[in-house]
């Protein structure tokens, strides 16, 4: 995964994901909406197979990189959490 | 969060997920389907082919085969090796396929070098050959992802639904509804009064709720719990294809986490 970076200021931030999907972009997306911080958090592939989806996010005056930092672990929990509830299942 | 195991096969899996959002459990199954990588013949040299089929549609049928490795992890994908993608005994698993007729090739007259790899199924049929007809090919398999091509794909059949809640009213006994269910969910009690007898199988078809003339029944979706079906295409195990597939959320969640601390 590359990320690139197209806007960055104090509240907004632009960001190409190379390769990435609904996969991973919807997860992220719906981690950052449940963040009372952020005004909006979405994401738009122009052309299907032919583009890399552009991730948007705008916050309510706080630091994006540290607000998408923080979903992200949050997916990581998540994840974590997962795995151990899963691997107990199958005992 | 909490798991509950419903089915467990050797191909398949099916679970109860409960208090994770749409967008994990979507997750999950896409990531089993297109992010888990697995082993298929990816480039052949045909020697010979006299045949009735042409070579493409012998490639074709050499590609779909799943082939299972005992440990998957010595490979890396051609992307990722350290060759550049030249091709190295590191991302590639060479195979030969000699036969002559009268004969029928099954997926098992592939013959790899590395003796850890094998087709998943034996007996899938590729070609007949008649008396006098060869078939002499020689190529390799890489490891790859089921986002470059279906081929890839250890995940074949992945679903989720939201798991239904059944609410029975004032009923009235009538038992329309259970005439009406085509997965045999409700059934008539002692008493003839409807009862939810097979609450997973139901679809949320809502089947039900319009048959009933006295509106006795509703059928809701709980929103934090769902159903996930998992099945595989062989080459790995269906319990092993999911946790390969959070690993692999997890592990570019924690990249994208890395970049931001990079970068701030």
């Amino acid at each position: 995964m590359d990320l690139k970076i197209i806007k960055k200021d104090e509240e907004e931030l632009h960001m190409e994901f190379e390769g990435e999907s609904h996969t991973l972009l919807n997860l992220l997306r719906t981690e950052l909406l449940k963040d009372e911080r952020v005004m909006y958090a979405t994401y738009d592939t122009k052309f299907t197979i032919m583009d890399n989806p552009i991730f948007k996010l705008r916050t309510r005056g706080e630091d994006p990189l540290e607000i998408m930092k923080q979903a992200a672990s949050r997916i990581t929990a998540q994840c974590d959490e997962f795995l151990q509830c899963y691997n107990a299942a199958l005992g | 969060m909490k798991v509950e195991l419903i089915e467990l096969r050797e191909d398949r899996i099916r679970f109860l997920l409960t208090g994770a959002t749409a967008a994990f459990a979507n997750g999950i199954r896409r990531a089993c389907m297109s992010e888990v990588p697995t082993l298929a013949i990816d480039e052949i040299r045909l020697y010979d082919n006299t045949s009735v089929l042409f070579d493409e549609q012998i490639s074709l049928r050499l590609g779909l085969i799943p082939l299972t490795a005992e440990d998957l992890d010595v490979y890396s994908s051609p992307e990722d090796c350290i060759c550049e993608g030249a091709g190295c005994p590191g991302c590639r698993v060479d195979f030969i396929l000699t036969a002559e007729g009268p004969k029928m090739v099954y997926s098992q007259d592939v013959v790899f070098t590395d003796p850890g790899v094998k087709v998943a199924f034996e007996g899938i049929p590729v070609v007949v050959l008649g008396e006098g007809e060869k078939l002499v090919v020689e190529g390799y398999a890489t490891k790859r992802t089921g986002s470059a091509h279906s081929k890839w794909q250890s995940g074949t059949t992945c679903g989720y639904k939201n798991l239904p809640r059944i609410d029975i009213g004032d009923c009235q006994k009538c038992g329309k509804c259970v005439k009406v269910c085509p997965r045999d969910v409700l059934a008539l009690d002692e008493g003839d009064r409807v009862r939810v007898v097979n609450l997973l199988a139901c679809s949320l078809c809502k089947l039900c709720i319009d048959e009933c003339d006295y509106q006795a029944i509703t059928v809701t979706p709980v929103p934090d719990s769902f159903v996930l079906t998992i099945e595989g295409d062989g080459s790995i195990k269906a319990k092993d294809l999911v946790v390969k597939a959070a690993e692999e959320i997890r592990h570019r969640a924690e990249m994208i986490g890395e970049k931001m601390a990079d970068l701030s």
